[in-house]
């Protein structure tokens, strides 16, 4: 089972670093840290640009920083990985494309396990 | 695990994610006069409840010098805790010498060993006290890491922790 992890580490990882959440926001380009306070409180979701600057300020990967957002994409895409791989399955493809469906289906099934980088770790 | 050490003006906290990571860290004051915070404790506490969801909540045991804003606090605790089917845990001043053997001699000492084991609260660490000054609120979060810690060793020795209902009994 996977260990359900917080949203995003935000937080930690800007007390890990000592700085503030104006600090951050300067680092960010805004003004003030309103922003950053909505960012680690998960009101709002930063924009993809936020995020790849989030990467970039604490050099930890997006999917870390956003671990439990991270988990819950993971699961959605399973499910419907397996949903696809059923319906490919299912339907006969047309002579010309049996090697293609063959191949999107070994494709699916290499990927039919946990995506999620550090799932085991425990929760808080 | 969300640890908490409750004075009668501020709680210090620290939030673990297993025994050797933290999460977050702290001390959110609630201390009235002057200088008063106009944020009450319950809806601080609430907030660290609802942004972490811990597993567990973790207090000191103390039986003597209670103060009446403590006993409201801890009540507080209680209460939320239970509201959203949390255990609330106490961990006694004799647990938390025993997770730190060598190093039980003062709360300082302690402080120092966990600053060592989470290099994250070294910054936070106050210099240690002469004996007319009164105790560094930072030491709140020490406290706080302290009980985490203690809970943490008794969970792995697969002891059994005391909770808040039978502390309340012994007193």
């Amino acid at each position: 089972m996977v260990t359900p992890r917080l949203e995003n580490y935000l937080r930690t990882y800007r007390k890990r670093s000592g700085l503030t959440q104006q600090e951050v926001g300067y680092l960010l380009g805004r003004e003030t840290g309103a922003l950053v306070s909505r960012y680690e409180k998960r009101r709002r979701l930063p924009p993809l640009e936020t995020a790849l600057a989030y990467e970039e300020i604490f050099g930890v990967p997006i999917g870390e920083l956003f671990a439990g957002r991270r988990q819950a994409v993971g699961r959605d895409i399973q499910k419907r990985r397996v949903a696809l791989r059923a319906g490919l399955q299912a339907k006969t493809p047309k002579a010309t494309d049996v090697r293609m469906a063959a191949h999107k289906l070994r494709w699916l099934a290499d990927r039919e396990r946990p995506l999620v980088a550090n799932q085991n770790a425990p929760t808080a | 695990m969300l640890a908490l050490d409750v004075h009668p003006q501020s709680f210090g906290f620290v939030v673990f994610e297993g025994p050797n990571q933290i999460l977050d860290w702290g001390v959110r004051s609630f201390r009235t006069g002057v200088n008063a915070v106009k944020i009450p404790a319950a809806t601080r506490f609430l907030a660290l409840l609802d942004e972490f969801r811990p597993s567990a909540v973790v207090i000191g045991e103390r039986l003597a010098r209670k103060t009446a804003k403590q006993a409201k606090m801890l009540a507080t605790i209680r209460r939320q805790a239970r509201y959203r089917g949390i255990p609330v845990r106490c961990i006694s001043r004799g647990d938390v010498n025993r997770a730190f053997v060598g190093f039980e001699s003062n709360k300082y000492e302690v402080a120092s060993a966990l600053a060592q084991q989470f290099p994250d609260l070294a910054v936070r660490l106050p210099p240690r006290r002469k004996c007319w000054q009164s105790e560094d609120y930072r030491m709140g979060i020490f406290d706080a890491a302290a009980l985490g810690v203690a809970y943490f060793v008794r969970r792995e020795k697969r002891l059994p922790t005391t909770s808040v209902e039978d502390s309340a009994r012994a007193q």
